[in-house]
């Protein structure tokens, strides 16, 4: 067995604690939705051992949580995203395939516009954006919450750059055997390119996961408020409730967190692999 | 015969309009009400008020306290008639009826006068105009811990406001209480960098109110009066009186653990207080500046049409009976124990909040009562007020983080003078 350097240790307590950093947060997190909401503030100044280490336990936030309206938030949110991650890949992929693969007039125009349109905050468009809906009668309900996260531009220009890296004699090759271009998106270039679309599907799942302003304005009924709302709504003009607000956040940090860890492959080899000409 | 045609054509249009006005008026409308409570908080006052308006539905939405602000801006703004009500922080009654987010009701001004005191009633004015109808108020309290006070052999503040201490005695008071006990702070407002509560210690101190010239549109922060307020508040920080780096959402937390000598917030902490383990406080009434008038922080929400409401006489209607009557007031006050503006709904309620707060009933019937009647202060009636407020709680936090008083609040006069040139 090789025995370990002192640069090779070095390096490893550098990871190590570089690693703690990270998990701290989330650790925090996890204590504090935990602790009486008492205590959550109350060992922080001097800096001890309680600080980190609770010295009592309790389920009453969790509980708390579960008990008023944000299991019905948390619904909303679980069903806005999927619902959107479903609509929005179709017309995305969609989309980026016909910008990466079939030649028309204005491609360019067309790619570009979509490319600025992701760059301008969503912030900047949702009151224009909610009189539009609203002109609809869209207001408190899924549609409303979906559509604007359908047509993703980064989502798009994802999954370009991903076809254009697919060889074109394959798509040749299927035109001589007599594919019409649906086929050949859905039979050659959606399955080779499944890692761009977990990576899609995740901007598309944390934009509707974390969004606030929008669902603040276009669902206000207590019925369709989505979980980042709802968590908000632990702070009130008087009273601020940390416990419930520490043990709604670790539940929201957690689906994400889950659907991270279990694609992270694919996410990673998306991201290397986006724009390869390989 | 193209006469008889369009006389029948009227007639049938005519019969055809008054049938879905009779079943427009048979079905009852709904009315959109939007607040920064939580949820359920008004469902009392709103079941009572729909079993004597059976032609009326009101539902209740809520959002974030932070975002309150902004939803109604943009959905007032854009002009979306599915709202119909909603809670309106009071100093910001100007700039929103000057930007067109109020609906004038001035014709309900005599029953607003038969409840509400004439400071009550000015701050739901614009130009002499009435924007809103008033629900609650507010008032601050100064807190001490009685364990601290006992464990330094020194006797408990008065609840007088006669005996009412100045700044400079409280703080030496705070002192010597934590020189005898284990306390960690001595001096602490929870509201540490908002001018809601800061204003006594700064307009207080006889350097007015921030604001000054035509319309209340010209900055005055930086006068020798605020200057020396300001050195005050930044000692506090300095001489280790108050902490550094605690938000105010979680300022409560230094006094519900027992380590805080003095602490000022309003009645509505009393439950969190009383519910704390190991805590055993009482009441004084907030400090006040040698040679100075005392005062004391004041306002609160109230509500307001929205001009674009689909059903402003509904809206109106529920608005007046949450507001207006006390039978409406009461229930509203079960679950948000806020002080009513409505002076025949404030004997009852203090009452109540006296007897559901017993060890310091007496007391804070005292404090209150005096306090509401005699010193409070509105803040400055601008349409630029939100700027303001902007600017110095920034400056506020700088001031409490360490920055030189007299440049910081020069910097925030500059930024105000250029801000409040533009809203001229």
């Amino acid at each position: 067995m090789d025995r370990i350097t002192p640069r090779q240790a070095l390096r490893m307590v550098v990871i190590a604690a570089t690693a703690l950093c990270f998990l701290m947060p989330l650790y925090w997190l996890t204590i504090s939705a935990l602790r009486p909401e008492a205590d959550i503030f109350r060992f922080l100044n001097p800096f001890g051992p309680w600080t980190l280490i609770p010295n009592q336990l309790t389920a009453d936030n969790i509980v708390g949580l579960w008990s008023g309206s944000f299991s019905r938030a948390i619904v909303n949110s679980i069903v806005v995203a999927l619902v959107t991650v479903i609509a929005g890949l179709m017309v995305c992929a969609s989309a980026a395939f016909a910008l990466a693969v079939i030649e028309f007039p204005g491609r360019g125009v067309v790619f570009t516009t979509m490319i600025v349109s992701f760059l301008i905050p969503f912030d900047a468009i949702a009151v224009p954006l909610y009189s539009i809906m609203r002109g609809f009668n869209l207001q408190n309900s899924y549609a409303g919450l979906v559509l604007p996260g359908i047509g993703n531009g980064l989502a798009v220009f994802l999954l370009r750059q991903f076809f254009q890296g697919i060889p074109k004699e394959l798509r040749e090759a299927a035109m001589v055997d007599g594919m019409g271009w649906f086929r050949i998106f859905w039979s050659i270039y959606l399955p080779l390119s499944r890692p761009a679309l977990v990576s899609a599907a995740l901007i598309m799942f944390i934009f509707q996961w974390q969004a606030y302003l929008w669902p603040l304005l276009i669902a206000p009924s207590n019925d369709m408020k989505v979980a980042a709302v709802a968590l908000a709504q632990f702070s009130s003009a008087y009273n601020v409730s940390f416990g419930l607000i520490f043990a709604g956040a670790a539940f929201l940090s957690l689906i994400p967190m889950l659907i991270f860890v279990f694609f992270q492959q694919y996410f990673t080899s998306s991201v290397a692999a986006t724009g390869s000409k390989e | 015969m193209h006469i008889i045609k369009s006389g029948t054509l009227v007639g049938l249009t005519a019969m055809f309009l008054s049938s879905t006005a009779g079943l427009a008026m048979a079905e009852p409308v709904t009315i959109n009400f939007l607040t920064a409570e939580a949820d359920g908080s008004f469902d009392a006052a709103i079941a009572a008020f729909e079993a004597e308006n059976p032609d009326i539905k009101v539902n209740f939405e809520t959002v974030p306290f932070d975002s309150m602000v902004p939803t109604i801006e943009s959905r007032v703004g854009g002009k979306d008639s599915s709202l119909d009500l909603f809670l309106v922080d009071t100093p910001r009654v100007p700039a929103m009826a000057n930007s067109g987010y109020l609906r004038d009701i001035s014709d309900r001004l005599g029953a607003v006068e038969a409840v509400a005191s004439e400071a009550a009633q000015s701050v739901l004015k614009y130009n002499g105009t009435l924007y809103a109808l008033p629900l609650w108020t507010s008032t601050q309290l100064m807190y001490y811990n009685k364990d601290l006070f006992d464990a330094a052999g020194i006797a408990y503040p008065s609840s007088d406001a006669a005996a009412r201490m100045t700044y400079d005695e409280t703080v030496a008071l705070a002192r010597q209480v934590m020189a005898g006990s284990d306390a960690k702070y001595g001096f602490v407002p929870e509201q540490i960098d908002r001018y809601y509560q800061l204003q006594p210690i700064f307009e207080g101190n006889g350097g007015g109110t921030g604001l000054t010239g035509e319309g209340n549109l010209t900055p005055d922060v930086a006068n020798d009066k605020w200057i020396a307020a300001g050195k005050f508040y930044s000692s506090l920080f300095e001489d280790g009186l108050a902490p550094r780096g605690i938000a105010v959402d979680q300022m409560q937390s230094v006094f519900t653990s027992g380590e805080t000598v003095f602490y000022v917030t309003g009645p509505w902490r009393l439950k969190a207080f009383d519910e704390a383990t190991n805590l055993n406080f009482g009441l004084a009434p907030i400090p006040y500046w040698t040679d100075s008038k005392a005062q004391t922080p004041t306002d609160s929400w109230a509500v307001g049409i929205s001009p674009y409401a689909a059903h402003p006489e509904a809206a109106l209607k529920f608005a007046e009976f949450i507001t207006l009557n006390p039978a409406g007031v009461g229930l509203v006050l079960e679950s948000i124990p806020n002080v009513p503006v409505n002076q025949q709904a404030y004997g009852p309620y203090i009452d109540w909040l006296a007897g559901e707060n017993p060890a310091v009933g007496d007391d804070l019937k005292k404090i209150m009562t005096y306090e509401l009647a005699d010193t409070p202060v509105p803040r400055p009636r601008s349409i630029g007020y939100v700027a303001f407020e902007t600017v110095l709680n920034r400056a506020f936090s700088d001031i409490r983080n360490g920055s030189d008083v007299a440049s910081t609040l020069q910097q925030a006069q500059q930024q105000l003078g250029s801000q409040l040139r533009r809203i001229q």
